[in-house]
């Protein structure tokens, strides 16, 4: 994809994410800017997810999961496999194992749900996929 | 006499009708703005709010979102005050996440 087009779709949703809407959802916004959207989850046990924006959207975010000093998360990590600390394949480390996700559309338990089903659907852009997250964290860190 | 002022003023209590101020956080955008709530009366269906803001921010289809306050899923089909609803309420509305299980 070229990185033109990848950094106009990047800032047309990073845009989205306003100063309210990082409040309001209870986020720090670390990095908003072509090709990384980084922020912490502000909850008891916060999560910080960077997502590396490359080639958006023609493929998802890879999303990293960190600790709130930016080192790699060692856990705990909510249940129900959306947060999932089994270690994907390419990389080993905990991934996130939801649609929207680079890790889990590349991980063979999931090749056939392939990135196009979703890919310009309503709620699916950086934002929408950033919240399921968040909602996620939250449901699941009580 | 006495009863009947009684039982007017518990019904007109009953009726007595409280504003409540809206925010829905979408992935495209807060309604009604960035910067403003929407009052509505607390008898309001929900699902009739989240209408107002898929139109307003040019949301289609959204037939597996899913409405929380505070993490709480709630049921949109319900007034705000059956889902005891009140004072400044601020709704996050988006997809279910999919996923999980590898």
């Amino acid at each position: 994809m070229h990185e033109a087009l990848a950094r106009a779709n990047f800032e047309r949703d990073a845009a989205l994410l306003t100063d309210r809407m990082a409040e309001l959802q209870g986020l720090v916004v670390h990095r908003r800017e072509f090709p990384v959207l980084d922020v912490t989850v502000v909850h008891p046990t916060s999560i910080r997810i960077c997502m590396q924006c490359n080639d958006w959207d023609e493929l998802p975010p890879s999303i990293a999961l960190l600790g709130p000093d930016g080192s790699p998360c060692k856990g705990p990590l909510p249940p129900g496999g959306v947060f999932n600390a089994g270690g994907h394949p390419a990389t080993g480390r905990p991934f996130i194992c939801m649609r929207g996700s680079r890790e889990y559309h590349t991980h063979f338990g999931h090749q056939n749900d392939v990135w196009a089903n979703h890919r310009g659907q309503d709620g699916m852009n950086l934002i929408g996929i950033l919240m399921q997250l968040c909602a996620v964290w939250r449901s699941g860190m009580r | 006499m006495e009863q009947a002022v009684m039982e007017a003023s518990a019904k007109a209590e009953g009726h007595k009708e409280i504003d409540v101020a809206v925010a829905v956080i979408t992935p495209d955008g807060i309604y009604p703005d960035e910067n403003d709530y929407r009052r509505v009366k607390e008898t309001t269906v929900i699902a009739t709010v989240l209408e107002d803001a898929k139109a307003k921010l040019k949301i289609t289809n959204t037939t597996d979102w899913v409405a929380r306050v505070h993490g709480r899923e709630i049921d949109v089909k319900r007034t705000f005050r059956e889902d005891r609803l009140s004072g400044i309420v601020e709704i996050e509305w988006h997809k279910r996440a999919g996923g999980g299980g590898a």
